[in-house]
């Protein structure tokens, strides 16, 4: 089972998120800010990170960009609610792995898994 | 003056005409006589060398025959026998005949031989120690002489025996020509001799004696004449000294002690000689044609060779040539000078005349005087019909000189008028910018007189920069051509004579009028046109703003209603899973966290519902009377909770008073403004204040929180404005609580203010009309 870290500034949805994981018996752990889940990234060693996208202090897109700077390899699933194309394909482009729109659906599980395997071969 | 002018055109052009054609003929004809003189000098050349190569042929031929003529005398029976008998106690072993018997029988042979040849002087047979064996010898008139035994010499220090000996059968030997010597001496008168002699093979091979014919060159040499005209043809052997001459007693220098050698008299020819075989060619100074042809006589010695020269004085070459040449050069002279007084009289007559009436009436026409005519009796032919055409040309200019006249004032009259009420302004000038004309309307633009403008430079029309750039821009123009505004409209400032400045269109046109250069400016002033699109632009600007705030409003309210969906959604397939074995606890956390968002998302669609209903008008107060401190400590009940547990107080300070208001309304007026202060407060206190006078209640809603930034607060009313994008959900909300609060004040006939120092804190107080 792999070790994520989920990166989300709204509580709700971030106990959501850990519960659902947790039932697939995944190590979860939290940031409430890009700032917060940049250091515990890099200071961890986490199979996979959801990144949020819009949240206060840093977001999403920058704490990828700077991730990916650093020489961060792991993977990173941005999950967020805009819907605006641009926004996806500023996720992408800030260097993450794959997108997830919010809300999620019942195959959320299924897609953490398949990237996890895909990251793995 | 006139009369003088025709003259002199006359004369100038026969002279210069005559003179031409003639220095034409003078030049041509000694052109041609030159080039005649030189073919002339080649033919004679060429006649003379072939005169040489055919004397030289003919010479050659000669020796070959007297060569011939020896060898046929071995071939008598005598030479062999007395060769015999002398080797046989003098009696021929064939026949017994005596050697005696065969000497007597070579003399009668040798004898009618020589009769025979009169060029041959003498017949020796000759031994090869020298001695002669046999001797005869051409006598007076045609007798010969046969000389006796005893008479006979021995000639072995003679160069023609020592040389000859040394030859093979059939060879012969060439001597030198020399004078005949009897016993030594020469002979008189004198008798120049080639001797010819070939070696004797005896039965075994052997060289035992040699037949010697000596040749007068008299008649070998007849063919190089010497002609009285003063040609001289001699020949010189190749020790230099001529053996043949026009004056015999220059001949045979060497034997005869005289210094007469062909070096000291052609020594130019005598050098070229050292290296080639002939020459010929023209003695400048000397005014003769001389030369010279080798003959090699001697087939065994390329060593030995008679020269034949030539010196033929240079009127004896082209006489009769050049007397030709003569004669027609003058004949053709002679043509040419009566051609030349034909061609000045019909070049006079028949062109320069008419010319004259023509070039002095056209002159009057110059003049202006369109009267003039061509007297056309004075002309003939083509120039009667030129005449004609130069009248028919004057009358059309006339009649189409008044035409343009009238059409010009015409149009200059309509041009003015046109350029006096155009709207825009004109303005011409010089290419250094000086100002030449300016029309009505240019004057209005800038507010000048045309006292005030006329001569003045052009920028003082101009505002700075460019009034004192502007010089050097005319001169960068003048020197190099490049254009800044030239043929290119564009917009400027412009100066008016009060120094006020204007937004202006400016067209800059170059003509060229009187070969010098002028500008042309055309100026209009466009203040309103550009007010107009001042508003535009703002209008246009507002338009867009407004449209990206709906848009990125847009883009947070989908944002905002998918978070509280998100966990919504996102919990179901867990409690829909029949296999969950989630425990109580878990699933009361998990119905509070659904609750909670959908209260959050219902509240955020009422939001957007009152907003849609103010802005659609469809929104009606409901007004009733109200206590204004119950009403307000009823309000600050609801935040009791969020406040105490953020450490913030909120203090109801409104002095009590009765008003008439949509309480439900104004309630929402005030969890919007009290919500906000919470959100941006996290100590000190929220305080409530109230007036009131005739018209109008106020309220106020105080903090203590981080204060909004001044270039924020024009915005914060605006529909779709919220202060930070980005905010989390616990600061931010819908982004439409001022908006939804400035209408509600609105609609209650008040007004909504705010002032904030960041930092400090913020106040929100509104009225609502009584």
């Amino acid at each position: 089972m792999a070790k994520i870290l989920i990166v989300e500034d709204d509580e709700f949805i971030t106990r959501m998120l850990n519960l659902r994981l947790s039932m697939q018996g995944h190590e979860i752990e939290e940031a409430v800010n890009g700032k917060e889940g940049m250091e515990k990234a890099l200071a961890n060693d986490y199979e996979l990170i959801l990144m949020d996208m819009h949240m206060p202090v840093m977001d999403g897109h920058e704490a990828t960009l700077t991730l990916r700077e650093k020489g961060y390899k792991g993977l990173i699933v941005a999950v967020t609610a805009s819907v605006m194309s641009a926004d996806t394909d500023k996720a992408i482009s800030s260097g993450c792995d794959l997108y997830i729109p919010k809300p999620i659906g019942a195959d959320f599980e299924e897609r953490i898994e398949n990237a996890l395997a895909r990251h793995a071969s | 003056m006139k009369k003088l002018y025709q003259i002199g055109l006359r004369g100038k052009t026969s002279a210069v005409l005559g003179g031409l054609i003639f220095i034409v003929l003078i030049i041509t004809s000694f052109i041609s006589y030159k080039q005649s003189q030189s073919v002339v000098e080649r033919i004679a050349i060429d006649l003379e060398q072939s005169k040489f190569v055919l004397l030289k042929h003919e010479i050659e031929n000669t020796l070959s025959n007297h060569h011939k003529n020896l060898l046929s005398l071995h071939d008598v029976p005598p030479i062999q026998s007395i060769l015999r008998a002398r080797a046989n106690n003098n009696v021929d072993p064939q026949n017994g005949d005596t050697l005696q018997e065969w000497r007597r029988r070579l003399m009668v042979i040798f004898g009618a031989f020589l009769a025979n040849h009169p060029e041959y002087q003498q017949i020796r047979y000759i031994d090869v120690a020298g001695d002669e064996l046999v001797r005869v010898h051409a006598g007076n008139g045609r007798d010969v002489v046969m000389v006796a035994e005893d008479k006979l010499q021995n000639k072995l220090d003679s160069h023609y025996v020592t040389e000859t000996i040394k030859l093979t059968a059939g060879e012969a030997y060439y001597s030198d020509v020399t004078l005949n010597r009897e016993q030594g001496v020469i002979q008189l008168p004198y008798l120049p001799v080639l001797r010819i002699a070939s070696p004797v093979h005896d039965e075994n091979g052997q060289v035992a004696a040699l037949i010697v014919i000596n040749l007068s060159t008299e008649r070998l040499f007849s063919g190089v004449l010497n002609e009285t005209n003063g040609v001289q043809r001699n020949i010189v052997d190749n020790k230099g000294y001529f053996i043949k001459h026009a004056d015999p007693s220059r001949t045979f220098g060497l034997e005869r002690f005289i210094d007469y050698k062909f070096s000291t008299v052609e020594p130019f020819l005598a050098e070229l000689a050292k290296s080639q075989d002939q020459f010929m060619g023209l003695h400048e100074s000397k005014n003769e044609l001389y030369g010279f042809q080798k003959i090699y006589f001697s087939p065994q010695d390329k060593s030995r060779y008679w020269m034949l020269t030539l010196n033929v004085p240079e009127k004896v070459v082209f006489s009769g040539i050049s007397d030709a040449l003569n004669k027609m050069m003058f004949v053709s002279l002679f043509i040419g000078l009566i051609s030349v007084v034909f061609i000045i009289w019909f070049v006079s007559s028949k062109i320069l005349t008419p010319v004259v009436v023509l070039a002095s009436t056209a002159k009057r026409l110059q003049r202006g005087d369109l009267e003039a005519r061509v007297d056309a009796s004075s002309t003939q032919n083509e120039f009667q019909t030129l005449s004609m055409a130069i009248n028919a040309f004057a009358e059309n200019q006339q009649h189409a000189t008044h035409l343009l006249e009238r059409q010009v004032a015409e149009q200059t009259k309509r041009l003015s008028a046109v350029i006096d009420n155009v709207v825009d302004g004109i303005i011409t000038m010089s290419d250094t910018g000086i100002i030449e004309s300016i029309n009505p309307a240019g004057k209005r633009l800038f507010g000048y007189s045309d006292a005030e403008i006329i001569d003045e430079n052009v920028k003082i029309l101009m505002p700075e920069p460019y009034h004192s750039e502007h010089d050097g821009y005319l001169k960068h123009h003048r020197d190099t051509g490049e254009r800044k505004i030239i043929g290119i409209g564009r917009e400027v400032t412009g100066r008016r004579k009060d120094g006020s400045t204007f937004p202006m269109e400016l067209a800059v046109g170059e003509i060229i009028m009187d070969e010098r250069r002028h500008f042309v400016g055309i100026t209009r002033d466009i203040t309103e046109r550009k007010k107009a699109e001042d508003s535009m632009r703002r209008a246009r600007e507002v338009a867009e703003t407004a449209n990206r705030q709906k848009t990125s409003f847009l883009n947070v309210m989908s944002h905002e209603l998918r978070t509280p969906l998100t966990v919504i959604l996102g919990y179901l397939p867990i409690l829909k899973d029949p296999q969950q074995k989630l425990s109580t606890e878990m699933i009361v956390r998990i119905a509070s966290d659904m609750d909670l968002s959908g209260q959050h998302l219902l509240k955020m669609i009422n939001d957007l519902l009152d907003i849609s209903k103010i802005e659609a008008g469809e929104l009606h107060l409901h007004l009733e009377e109200a206590q204004s401190v119950d009403m307000v400590d009823e309000i600050l009940r609801k935040f009791e909770n969020q406040a105490k547990s953020i450490g913030v107080l909120l203090v109801n300070d409104v002095t009590e008073f009765s008003f008439s208001a949509d309480v439900l309304r104004l309630t929402q007026i005030f969890i919007n403004l009290i919500g906000n202060a919470l959100k941006f407060t996290n100590q000190g206190a929220i305080t409530i204040s109230a007036t009131q006078n005739q018209e109008y209640v106020q309220f106020s809603v105080s903090d203590t929180g981080i204060g909004i930034k001044e270039e924020e607060l024009p915005f914060i009313f605006n529909n779709f404005h919220q202060v930070d994008d980005s905010s989390t959900r616990k600061v931010g909300g819908s982004g439409l609580g001022l908006a939804i609060t400035k209408r509600l004040v609105t609609l209650h006939g008040g007004e909504i203010e705010v002032t904030s120092d960041v930092g400090v804190g913020t106040r929100f107080s509104f009225t609502i009309k009584q």
